[in-house]
């Protein structure tokens, strides 16, 4: 027993994690690409940034080397300039781009921009600032070792601050850098003269002497892009959740729209029911109170003559006058005998079992056995009728008054025959009685059903019977109509049973 | 006016009050003749002169129509209506004589027009007494149009 419950907790708390781990799975997924993509735009964009200021360094050195080398050299040869001389300012490519960037770090400072590291890095530096430390020495062999490469990139920690750190390899190394940088004996006597020991001589050409490095701070751009992630992937994560509890929220209240529908439509229902039935017991209370106060009139009217009369001496229509008041005295007893009967049809119900119509129909048939000898009425019942689900007492009541009717409304007619039949119509078993009598207008098939309604107020009973079968009927959850062709054509009362 | 026959027509379904009422009107003679239908359809086919009631000189129009609500057929409510959106009859005066004092059956006989309504009185001195008064109102002190 424990165990089940466990179970369906299991069962339900797995269903919540795993409508929980989605939207936890998707930002997930979300922030790693969306932080991928944002830092990898401003990695692009700060590589970009130092790639140019290399590129313009490279030119500079270009400049030197392939401008102003040979005008000076021309004009050392052309002796205006001493063959001895020698001053880095003018000649050391080396030299004057690193005073320029020095300059521009200086302009870069004054614009309240960072400053950017540069740093000329060889493994045999005439200048000592420009001596590359280990890492630096092997990026040197490395770009000789691997022609193909022409850039490096990293991204490097100094005293916990993120640098985007970018090198590319000098300029390889020919005949115009071996005139000063190749054999000290050869170079001119200025250089010799400067710089003693062997730093920075004795390069070969076809070789990458040195690398040229920048580095720039990059914590501001990748906190940026952390930022711009987090804030990016929130907003998706809401309009995730929003989105899927908006869903949620719909479901729940088109349940309970639904719920409150039906809830409403049952009621409605309720009153309806409730509406008929207040109707029907008006007008229950209404006839009760019209026809059972019509005898009086009858029986107070004519004692008042008849007492007229006696004073009068005036004898010859007493013995009618008593007449009508036995007879108004008579019908009120048949009345209330009658009210007695249909108030008790709705609380008295016995309990339904399947019941052969056959017996039934024919156990009637031998109650009326008299009235039908007396008008010479000839009965045919439909062999093999269903069996009906019913209560066999009220099934009988109904037989009974539809054949009684039948009989009562026979007028002259000289073979009056009843038949007792079943007919299916889509699936519903209409049981009938029909007769060749006087026959229905039309226009009074609904209200014959009412109580105490009578089409001929000649015609014998109270006018109970068709109000009665129509009550049973509907407690049996069916339906009872009359089909007729007009007068003098017969009838046909049929019923169904829910 | 004077010496015209007068006609009341009597549509009652329950034979003993119609002889109540034929008995008390002829006592004091202000109707020439009383014609009792029993339902509303022959009410209706008497006032259109329709079926067995096509000769008018047997069946005349009558002066005034003593009319019962519960009715066979045709209910009396029916009858009313009929009569009083029927050019011909309208004018004609319709008294409901009844055993019903439902307020809703009063109710809907005075918006269909009814010119009087009366409960048929359970004392026979009343009973008397009003069918008199109705005679000797509608038929001697009432103006008629035609």
């Amino acid at each position: 027993m424990n165990l089940e419950i466990k179970k369906t907790f299991g069962g339900k708390a797995r269903r919540a994690i795993n409508m929980a781990a989605l939207p936890v799975v998707a930002m997930v997924v979300v922030a790693v690409i969306l932080n991928y993509s944002i830092s990898a735009f401003f990695m692009n964009d700060a590589e970009e940034k130092i790639r140019n200021i290399l590129l313009s360094h490279r030119g500079l050195h270009q400049y030197i080397q392939k401008v102003m080398h040979p005008a000076f050299y021309k004009a050392r040869d052309e002796r205006s300039v001493s063959q001895d001389f020698y001053a880095p300012q003018i000649l050391s490519s080396s030299y004057i781009v690193r005073t320029m960037h020095a300059f521009y770090n200086e302009e870069l400072e004054k614009a309240g921009l960072p400053e950017i590291y540069y740093k000329m890095a060889s493994a045999n530096p005439r200048n000592p600032v420009n001596r590359a430390d280990n890492d630096e020495t092997a990026l040197i062999r490395m770009f000789n070792e691997n022609r193909e490469v022409n850039e490096f990139r990293k991204v490097m920690k100094i005293d916990g601050k993120k640098y985007l750190y970018y090198a590319i390899p000098f300029l390889e190394t020919d005949n115009r850098c071996v005139r000063c940088h190749g054999k000290r004996e050869d170079a001119p006597q200025g250089i010799q003269t400067l710089y003693p020991g062997d730093d920075g001589f004795n390069e070969k050409t076809g070789v990458f002497r040195a690398i040229e490095s920048i580095r720039v701070p990059i914590g501001d751009d990748i906190s940026a892009a952390f930022i711009l992630t987090c804030s990016l992937s929130t907003g998706i994560v809401a309009l995730f959740l929003l989105l899927f509890f908006n869903r949620r929220l719909k479901i729940t209240v088109d349940e309970k729209t639904a719920t409150l529908e039906a809830e409403v439509l049952e009621r409605k229902k309720r009153e309806d029911d409730l509406d008929i039935k207040n109707a029907e017991l008006e007008r229950f209370a209404y006839t009760v109170s019209h026809d059972l106060k019509s005898p009086i009139i009858t029986i107070k009217g004519f004692t008042g003559s008849l007492e007229k009369d006696l004073l009068n001496g005036n004898y010859e229509r007493m013995a009618g006058d008593l007449k009508r008041v036995s007879n108004a005295a008579d019908k009120m007893s048949d009345l209330l005998s009658d009210l007695l009967e249909i108030s008790t049809v709705g609380r008295a119900v016995n309990t339904s079992e399947a019941v052969n119509m056959n017996y039934l129909v024919a156990d009637v048939m031998e109650q009326l056995a008299g009235p039908l000898k007396n008008s010479a009425v000839k009965v045919t019942v439909q062999p093999d009728l269903p069996k009906l689900f019913c209560d066999r007492q009220r099934m009988a009541e109904v037989v009974q008054n539809l054949v009684e009717n039948a009989i009562n409304y026979m007028g002259d007619q000289s073979h009056p025959k009843i038949l007792f039949g079943m007919r299916e119509v889509s699936g519903v078993k209409i049981f009938f009685v029909q007769d060749n009598g006087i026959g229905i207008d039309e226009k009074y098939h609904h209200n014959i059903f009412g109580l105490f309604n009578k089409l001929d107020a000649k015609s014998s009973g109270t006018g109970i019977g068709l109000a009665l079968v129509k009550r049973i009927i509907e407690l049996h959850d069916g339906r009872v109509w009359v089909e007729s062709d007009g007068t003098g054509k017969g009838s046909r009362f049929c019923f169904t049973v829910g | 006016m004077n010496g015209e026959p007068l006609t009341v027509l009597l549509v009652e379904d329950n034979p003993d009050h119609a002889e109540l009422v034929m008995r008390n009107m002829e006592n004091f003679q202000v109707a020439n003749s009383i014609i009792h239908v029993e339902d509303g359809e022959a009410a209706l086919d008497y006032l259109y002169g329709m079926g067995k009631y096509a000769d008018r000189e047997q069946f005349p129009m009558p002066h005034l129509m003593l009319l019962d609500l519960r009715l066979p057929k045709v209910d009396g409510l029916e009858v009313l209506k009929e009569v009083k959106n029927s050019p011909g009859l309208k004018a004609l005066p319709v008294v409901i004589l009844t055993t019903s004092d439902a307020e809703r059956d009063m109710a809907i006989a005075y918006e269909c027009h009814a010119n009087s309504y009366v409960t048929k009185p359970v004392s026979f001195d009343d009973f008397s007494r009003l069918l008199r008064d109705l005679g000797f109102y509608w038929l001697a002190w009432n103006k008629r149009p035609w």
